[in-house]
């Protein structure tokens, strides 16, 4: 069995808002799981793999053979750790592990709720925060850092970035499920009208911090073929990582190109171009690492990303459809599984039931980044 | 402006102790000489272990830079300059640079390096431009 012959069967996304008080991070895990298997129609016991946050209480925190108690049990495969356990790389590593024959059926994804500000800090080592925080850095400067580069170099505006939120956004505000659904619609000055956070980036550039959950069930294609929905096959994955979050500081001399050989990896492995891919369901945790990754993507040259969006490209008519969910920017930020969205946006789009359906979509790109650039993962998704 | 500073690790003690002298110092390896930060076990350029912290001449370059408007707690004072630099000799390292209008702040502009005392007679290494700033720091004793 090859990557190929793995398939995403089942998707679910719980309530994402900005504060979920009413729900705990168990709950909203156990909901996404419980919730994506219902969807592919499968039962919990027929579970042998998982790559799924267990929050606790109960169980052991940070285990994900935790779930046996939702689940049943044994389990075959688990993977553990934070990014493993969401979005494209716990996507591709479940279908390396079903295509190696370690197990039959895997869960992917988590949630999360009343502890948001924690779990951001507790991500990084001590040894090199202290060569961060003392200078004031903190996500959204860091990533500021690499957007100026782009912006010095190339000669990209601040009404190219505003394009980029202005557009994701106005795809959110169509989406019921977002968390800024009915917001908007915005345009390139209401972007650049907005507080300066860390230049270039306006409060619209950016995503907004929030809670909630999300999860995937995969298996192979052939045992979908039995299920609910049409089966989504893994068609290519790839990874980059330039190295520990935060630990050397990112700019684009260094951290730009980032994601560029994974993409090349997995469309080389789909057999696509990514001018042939259908809809992108990228990490936008601020508008510029749209137009960065459209240039590692390939769907434009290194620097010609922000005349690329300007022209329209990156809209729900233009030629390469981007997060039409709204993205992190609009739809929903909720941590680690704002990466396991990606791949949900992206299943419903291939089974053409997203909310901004894209005609006709065939193929598409789901891919996670983060850490100002220190980390890029991809799949590249496609009907079986 | 008055900021909290960690407790240094092993690896940083001696980057702590100098600049509580006013010293910039970053490590440098004694295998292939490459200067690097922040401070790492193994030499990020050849891998092997040993390396010394070395003093530098302070005098760099903005390679990287962004104005931060939204400070990430009450420590900061709105607007501040958030920079990378590349120290001469070699090394880059993520700093602040003081002393200027953030309006004025261009890459390629030459800075030094001042340092802001902190509480228990600690100090952290900020850069300010060399041509708009104040003569530099006398060491202290």
């Amino acid at each position: 069995m090859a990557l190929r012959d793995v398939a995403v069967v089942g998707v679910h996304a719980t309530e994402q808002a900005r504060t979920l008080p009413h729900r705990t991070s168990l709950d909203l895990a156990q909901e996404s799981v419980l919730g994506a298997l219902a969807d592919a129609g499968l039962e919990p016991h027929e579970v042998d793999g998982v790559a799924a946050d267990w929050p606790g209480p109960g169980g052991r925190r940070g285990e994900p053979a935790s779930w046996t108690s939702v689940l049943g049990g044994p389990l075959s495969w688990v993977s553990d750790g934070l990014l493993d356990a969401a979005g494209a790389r716990g996507v591709m590593k479940a279908a390396a592990a079903i295509s190696a024959g370690l197990c039959d059926v895997a869960v992917v994804g988590g949630g999360l709720a009343g502890r948001f500000g924690r779990g951001q800090t507790v991500n990084g080592a001590e040894d090199f925060i202290e060569f961060t925080d003392v200078w004031g850095a903190y996500v959204v400067p860091l990533f500021a850092l690499v957007a100026q580069g782009h912006l010095q170099r190339f000669g990209t505006t601040p009404e190219q970035l505003a394009t980029v939120a202005a557009t994701i956004r106005n795809n959110g505000s169509k989406n019921p499920e977002a968390v800024m659904s009915g917001r908007g619609p915005y345009t390139v000055d209401d972007v650049l009208a907005s507080p300066m956070l860390a230049t270039p980036f306006h409060l619209l550039d950016v995503c907004i911090a929030g809670e909630g959950g999300g999860a995937v069930v995969l298996t192979s294609v052939e045992r979908a073929r039995d299920l609910r929905h049409p089966p989504i096959a893994i068609l290519g994955a790839g990874m980059e990582l330039s190295g520990a979050a935060y630990a050397a500081p990112p700019e684009y001399d260094t951290v730009g190109r980032l994601g560029a050989r994974a993409a090349q990896r997995a469309l080389g492995m789909a057999g696509l171009t990514a001018q042939q891919v259908d809809v992108f369901s990228v990490y936008d945790p601020n508008s510029f690492e749209i137009i960065r990754q459209m240039e590692v993507l390939g769907l434009c040259e290194e620097g010609e990303g922000g005349p690329f969006v300007e022209d329209g490209n990156i809209g729900l008519d233009g030629k390469h459809p981007t997060n039409p969910d709204g993205g992190c920017l609009a739809y929903a930020w909720n941590g680690t599984q704002q990466m396991t969205l990606k791949i949900v946006e992206a299943v419903r789009q291939l089974r053409g039931t997203a909310v901004n359906q894209v005609p006709g979509a065939e193929t598409a790109v789901a891919a996670n980044a983060g850490s100002a650039a220190a980390h890029y993962e991809l799949v590249v998704l496609g009907r079986a | 402006m008055g900021r909290r500073l960690p407790s240094a690790t092993e690896l940083s003690r001696g980057f702590w102790d100098a600049a509580a002298e006013h010293r910039l110092v970053i490590p440098c390896c004694l295998a292939c000489e490459a200067r690097f930060f922040p401070p790492e076990r193994l030499c990020p350029t050849c891998g092997t272990a040993g390396w010394d912290y070395v003093d530098t001449s302070g005098a760099a370059t903005i390679t990287s830079y962004t104005v931060v408007h939204r400070a990430p707690s009450p420590d900061f004072e709105t607007p501040y300059v958030l920079a990378v630099v590349a120290l001469d000799g070699g090394g880059r390292m993520l700093t602040n640079v003081v002393g200027a209008d953030p309006a004025a702040i261009t890459t390629g502009m030459p800075v030094r390096v001042v340092f802001l005392d902190q509480p228990d007679d600690r100090a952290l290494p900020v850069f300010e431009p060399t041509a708009i700033g104040r003569p530099h720091e006398p060491e202290k004793e």
